[in-house]
């Protein structure tokens, strides 16, 4: 193949280095710099686009940006429930408040501790489980359909279900301990259980996520790869961290960002189970916000916990970009 | 050809775009359908009781073919699952949107009260004189008449097992020392009966989980031991008979007679099967109880008596309402008229079963008959009391977590009642800015 001369590209196809912008008439002299587009133009290629991204951004200003802007007012008014526009301009009075308060700090606490222990459980457990279901064995994709399951439950009934699994008096976990002799743990009345039995049926209902998107991303990992290593004398485990784990590296950050945030921001669950009790001890800031605006009704203080939430998740956001900015510049994975 | 279909894809899409902002942008007038009174007008009525299987199915049947005084008006159920039921009605209420009539328990009223949510209905009170029992004095706020009572299941009654007590050879408990020892002999005596699980003597909410409700139980321990929350004026959370009323619950509690963990469904159930000697119930789950074919409680056995403690317990109380922003308030008023006749207390008292009502109907006969042991919670609801703290109605809920939790936590973990209580004085009172 020779490269085409010059003159054959003016019929159909555009040069290479070209604008792309149709001739107005007779042709641009050979090595002219190109003729900038003027703004309306580029308005006129381009509507069609902001055409189509109209909807997805209005439902975003509608249901989100302004949802975030009148939460932020709110959060700096005096507002009753039962009267959402007869707030009171109180400044910085809410998150003074807050900032003062022992109960505010517990909940952030309670977040933080039930946030760290449900992301580390459901990945670890989510990639132990997906790298066990991408073995191949006889009844594969059945237990792969099992594993799903607590998933695919509706939180509430799941949330039901584990309330009396945990129930003192009839629970079957209650009767195993007690015929194991290892007594009776109040797992939703003692303060000392609460989180941990909340947390368990957490990571029981979102790790099978965890495992499918970890399945996905281990269908990634070349094969010829892993072969390479085997035939160099790597045991499975070294196969492992040398070879797949490198390649599930970027997916497990972006869960563990997911998972994050969705877990500062769960409620359901908890507040079924316990409704932020024993004696707080899973009173979230979620569930604190809850219950400031419905049972106290003083919902410009929800809505300064909410802001200062929000503050938490961007918080975790932005260091996953940092840290992920900081490996695209070592070229890391 | 390519350009051609881009120009239609985008004239679709901004067409459909077109239509979605304009219908974001339209008004909610669309559905004005009982906006004219004299032309056929749809009244919308909540309560969450409609959703209940049996009982909603009989207050429903009570009210349906109400049609008004010109005949031109049809009753729409709007109501919603209790468990978010007031949630739904503040936010809706508070969007200038909801229904024409609704239920809604005291503690919501007054809060939609104080915000003008509700119409003033003293022109009817002032109608309806002296056919209305004092029960209405709870639909008073802010010295105007905003509700009347649709019921008042009282938690002011004891209920027992006579069963169990048979079992035992134990009398119905009239004060508190025999309450505590009854309890006690149901707890060690479990040869006498013949049931393969534990046969509690006594159960109650005891769980934060469970705060409504907890606050309903606890009013009953409080005001049974002669306490307040508050003196109308000035909170009053550490008074001696706050701090002996919490040192006999906790005792209670701490004794193994009743079963911790179990929340209201839970224990309910087992007194259903017989498995609870005595409970501080309201009338509405005792009828529910007794009238379940499923239960092995029934009007036969079921007994209801004062509670074991020297004073009065709380209630609950239902009102109904009319909302403030109706497009149908003259139809809606008159629909409370037509619910205090003696036509429509009768036609609703079955649905109610035991509990209060706005006037002194009488208890359908067929139903007394087979549950002698209503007539009790008849007599416990002139006596018993709101669980509004005085003078602080709009933070009620509030300061009655606060005090749970501190109940919560003495239970759990002990410590100096008192101290913990002066606690919660504090923090509430830093909560109200005082």
């Amino acid at each position: 193949m020779t490269a085409e001369p010059a003159s054959r590209t003016t019929s159909r196809f555009r040069p290479t280095g070209s604008t792309g912008a149709p001739h107005s008439g007779g042709r641009r002299p050979p090595g002219a710099s190109p003729r900038p587009r003027s703004f309306l133009r580029r308005l006129r290629d381009q509507f069609g686009i902001y055409l189509f991204l109209l909807p997805a951004v209005a439902y975003l200003c509608v249901f989100t940006v302004y949802a975030l802007i009148r939460g932020v007012m709110l959060s700096v008014t005096a507002t009753r429930l039962v009267n959402p526009d007869g707030g009171r301009y109180v400044g910085a009075e809410n998150f003074q408040y807050l900032i003062a308060s022992d109960p505010f700090w517990h909940s952030v606490v309670t977040t933080l501790l039930y946030t760290g222990f449900t992301v580390i459980a459901v990945v670890l457990l989510g990639t132990a489980a997906a790298v066990a279901l991408d073995a191949r064995f006889f009844g594969r994709s059945v237990v792969r359909a099992i594993a799903t399951i607590p998933w695919a439950i509706p939180t509430i009934a799941a949330s039901l279900i584990f309330a009396w699994i945990y129930n003192d008096q009839q629970g079957i976990l209650g009767q195993g301990t007690r015929a194991l002799g290892l007594g009776q743990p109040g797992w939703l009345t003692d303060p000392d259980w609460g989180l941990f039995s909340v947390t368990v049926a957490t990571v029981w209902k979102a790790f099978p996520l965890a495992m499918l998107v970890m399945l996905a991303a281990l269908q990634s990992v070349p094969h010829e790869l892993k072969e390479a290593a085997w035939i160099d004398g790597a045991t499975r485990w070294q196969t492992f961290r040398a070879v797949t784990l490198p390649h599930l590296a970027p997916t497990i950050r972006v869960l563990t960002l997911l998972m994050t945030i969705w877990s500062i921001r769960r409620f359901e669950i908890i507040y079924v189970m316990t409704g932020g009790g024993p004696i707080d001890a899973t009173n979230t800031l979620v569930v604190s916000i809850y219950n400031t605006a419905f049972a106290d009704q003083h919902l410009g203080r929800a809505a300064a916990i909410g802001v200062l939430a929000l503050g938490l998740s961007l918080t975790v956001t932005m260091i996953y970009f940092v840290v992920e900015r900081r490996r695209e510049r070592k070229g890391e994975s | 050809m390519h350009t051609t279909r881009r120009t239609w894809i985008t004239a679709l899409a901004a067409a459909v775009t077109g239509g979605l902002v304009l219908s974001a942008c339209s008004g909610g007038d669309a559905d004005a359908e009982g906006g004219d009174s004299s032309g056929p007008t749809t009244l919308t009525i909540a309560n969450w009781q409609f959703n209940d299987t049996e009982k909603g199915r009989t207050l429903w049947a009570a009210i349906e073919d109400y049609s008004g005084p010109d005949e031109n008006i049809t009753l729409e159920n709007v109501g919603s699952a209790f468990g978010n039921y007031a949630d739904r009605l503040n936010t809706m209420l508070g969007a200038g949107e909801g229904p024409d009539v609704m239920i809604m328990l005291e503690a919501q009223a007054h809060e939609l009260a104080d915000a003008g949510l509700l119409e003033p209905l003293d022109d009817i009170a002032e109608e309806m004189g002296d056919s209305l029992n004092g029960t209405n004095e709870s639909g008073v706020i802010l010295d105007q008449q905003y509700g009347f009572n649709w019921e008042r299941p009282t938690y002011n009654t004891m209920i027992y097992n006579q069963d169990v007590l048979d079992a035992v050879g134990a009398e119905v408990p009239t004060t508190y020392d025999e309450f505590i020892d009854v309890s006690e002999t149901i707890r060690d005596s479990q040869d006498a009966f013949d049931l393969p699980q534990e046969v509690f003597g006594f159960a109650g909410r005891h769980q934060t989980n469970e705060l409504n409700g907890w606050i309903l139980e606890m009013a009953n321990w409080i005001y049974g031991h002669g306490g307040e929350l508050s003196d109308g004026s000035e909170l009053t959370i550490a008074s001696d008979a706050n701090v002996a009323a919490v040192q006999a619950h906790l005792d209670l509690f701490a004794s193994g007679v009743p079963p911790l963990g179990d929340d209201a469904s839970t224990f309910r159930a087992k007194f259903g099967q017989g498995q609870i000697g005595m409970s501080f119930e309201n009338s509405g789950v005792a009828t529910t109880m007794a009238t379940d074919p499923d239960n092995v409680i029934d009007g036969t056995n079921l007994g209801a008596a004062p509670l074991p403690l020297p004073n009065p317990g709380g209630h609950s109380q239902l009102l109904i309402t009319v909302n403030a922003d109706s497009e149908n308030v003259e139809a809606a008023k008159d629909f409370i008229r037509w619910f205090l006749t003696d036509e429509a207390q009768e036609a609703i008292r079955l649905g109610h079963g035991a509990s209060a009502l706005a006037t002194d109907v009488p208890l359908d006969p067929e139903f007394a008959e087979a549950n002698p042991w209503a007539e009790q919670f008849i007599e416990s609801a002139s006596d018993s009391r709101s669980t509004l703290v005085a003078g602080f109605e709009l933070d009620s809920v509030m300061i009655w977590r606060e005090f749970l939790t501190a109940v919560e936590e003495l239970r759990i973990n002990g410590g100096d009642i008192r101290e913990s209580l002066e606690q919660v004085q504090e923090t509430v009172e830093a909560e109200l800015g005082r």
